[in-house]
């Protein structure tokens, strides 16, 4: 979840990096998107500390 | 629980009214029903509905054919009508219902109330009350989808493996239906081989290909046999514009309406987390939150949260089980354990009393809080009178929702016998001219036995890409070639409104169903360009 969260909040962030094509900077949609991916990235940290023992 | 109870069985009552009161409708109501029974009726006939809009009758589909296959057996028996759509509509929601309810009973220790409260809560959403009495292929989905996820539930825990393939292949041929009924089925394919993955790797790669395979295959056939069409109109065109505003409303409204629910569902869900293991119902409910977001899409709305509806009440029913037997005392030992459970160890029986009380609570605010009902008519009246409900919509209905977020569908309302004449009327109109007529719905068409001309919202979503070729379309409306033309909501392509306003002109409005049909003739002197 973690690797997912901060893939996710790169790839969308290169949006903007690579189709320079673009204006407006981040869209309101991207907004909801990263704050996703930092969510999804917080909840895989907080999931380390318990390790991989199958519940 | 009682009182629970009652209210969801009203819901359940109101719900009924609204199908039956639909299927003696002989006209469209949701703007697109008459293109899922044009649809049906090419199927009938062994056709494919995925055509090339360039050219007359410049009609075609945007939707897998499932459903309209499922329906095909009725134009046989039936002739062409609508009651057997909004049928197949109303029972694929009670089925997915009543799969809900069983999972509850089933994984939440047989908790009987908590399991029909489960489902009726499914039947008691505002969006599933709209949208599945109607003759769309949507709640066919949903249900094939519910059908998969818990026939798949348990499946890794099968230990004869004939049984465990033979559960396999059930519900993987449920989640193949619900992608061949609909393209939002995505999300639960992605749940379940996620859930699969997660659980067994290897399983779930070898199934993971045999599924492609046989998706792959029909797709292919598909797309073959209509020559490219399958493709362009059920993917290409169906990826519109998105706006942020109207999926910001409909998660808002969601929220609103199911909030009740939503929060033990999401409790859950941590639960399973950071305690126990991810179900698959916890897969599939996140899944569905998350196709939700294409609710803002042109042309979507809230029924795209109907897949997440299903999740939530399985969840939360399956937290609310929990709750009744007392079992929120079992945590495995671990960080979190220690930290924020074993401080709360000496109030824990205090609480799960509480919690006992909460559940009927949580079910009485979530039937409150998704109110709807006519407030006309010899009980309905009432029971209005009785609670001080006034209607807030068409037709004297009252829909907590509200109607005021952006793709909210503004139906609900049940039809009146004002509604039947006003469609009657204008399918007279229709049948007194010798020409062809160019209308929005087809139900009009259809009765008066004259072709069905262009599905609108289909061009407008090819014209968004510039795949619609109007010229032809143009040429006929310009050689006034219709004798009438019918309009609701005007979801033709700009360039085409633009020259019907020039080539004809309104000569009545017909009001119905609290729209207004605007029905224009030839002008005798097109407007100057």
């Amino acid at each position: 979840m973690l690797i997912g969260g901060i893939a996710g909040f790169a790839a969308i962030m290169a949006i903007d990096l690579f189709d320079v094509g673009r204006e407006g900077g981040i869209g309101p949609a991207q907004q909801i998107a990263l704050a996703l991916c930092v969510l999804l990235a917080f909840l895989g940290v907080t999931l380390i500390p318990l390790g991989d023992d199958p519940a | 629980m009682i009182a629970a109870l009652v209210i969801l069985l009203f819901h359940l009552v109101v719900y009924g009214v609204f199908a039956l009161n639909l299927m003696q409708f002989p006209f469209d109501y949701d703007q697109g029903e008459g293109f899922e029974l044009v649809d049906t009726i090419l199927f009938s006939q062994g056709q494919f509905p995925y055509r090339d809009t360039n050219v007359y009758p410049f009609y075609s589909s945007n939707y897998p054919p499932l459903f309209h296959v499922i329906a095909a057996p009725f134009v046989w028996l039936f002739g062409e009508a609508y009651w057997y759509g909004r049928l197949l509509g109303t029972l694929s929601a009670i089925i997915a219902a009543c799969a809900i309810g069983y999972a509850v009973y089933r994984d939440g220790g047989r908790q009987r109330w908590v399991a029909v409260l489960s489902g009726l809560a499914f039947l008691a959403s505002n969006t599933v009350y709209h949208i599945a009495p109607l003759f769309r292929q949507h709640m066919t989905m949903v249900m094939f989808e519910t059908l998969a996820i818990v026939v798949l539930a348990n499946v890794n825990e099968i230990k004869d493996q004939r049984t465990r393939r033979r559960v396999l292949f059930t519900g993987l041929t449920f989640v193949l239906a619900a992608g061949y009924t609909k393209q939002l089925a995505i999300a639960t394919a992605i749940a379940v081989f996620v859930f699969l993955f997660i659980r067994q790797p290897r399983r779930s790669l070898v199934w993971g290909v045999g599924f492609a395979l046989v998706g792959g295959a029909i797709f292919l056939w598909m797309n073959i046999a209509t020559d490219g069409q399958w493709w362009l109109q059920t993917i290409t065109a169906n990826v519109n514009q998105f706006i942020p505003e109207q999926t910001v409303g409909l998660f808002r409204l969601w929220f609103s309406l199911h909030g009740f629910l939503i929060v033990p569902a999401a409790l859950y869900i941590l639960y399973e987390l950071y305690f126990s293991r991810l179900s698959i119902y916890a897969i599939w409910f996140i899944a569905g939150v998350g196709v939700s977001i294409l609710s803002g899409k042109w042309g979507a709305g809230d029924s795209y949260f109907t897949t997440s509806i299903a999740g939530l009440c399985i969840l939360s029913g399956l937290f609310a089980a929990k709750t009744m037997r007392r079992e929120w005392v079992n945590f495995p030992i671990n960080l979190y354990t220690r930290r924020i459970i074993l401080p709360l160890w000496r109030v824990a029986n205090r609480l799960s009393g509480v919690g006992v009380l909460l559940i009927p609570l949580l079910y009485i605010g979530y039937g409150i809080a998704t109110l709807h009902m006519p407030t006309q008519g010899a009980v309905f009246s009432t029971v209005a009178d009785v609670f001080n409900i006034q209607p807030n919509v068409q037709n004297g209905f009252y829909d907590s929702a509200g109607r005021i977020a952006g793709g909210y569908a503004d139906i609900g309302h049940l039809t009146t016998q004002a509604d039947i004449d006003a469609g009657w009327h204008i399918v007279d109109l229709v049948r007194a001219t010798d020409q062809l007529v160019l209308s929005e719905e087809a139900s009009f068409n259809l009765i008066a036995g004259k072709d069905v001309i262009t599905n609108p919202t289909q061009l407008l979503n090819l014209a968004q890409q510039g795949l619609f070729d109007s010229s032809a379309l143009i040429a006929m409306i310009e050689r006034q070639d219709f004798g009438l033309i019918i309009m609701r909501a005007q979801f033709y392509p700009v360039d085409v409104l633009q020259r019907i306003a020039v080539y004809y002109e309104i000569v009545e409005t017909v009001p119905m169903n609290g729209f207004e049909y605007m029905i224009l003739a030839p002008r005798s002197t097109p407007l100057p360009e």
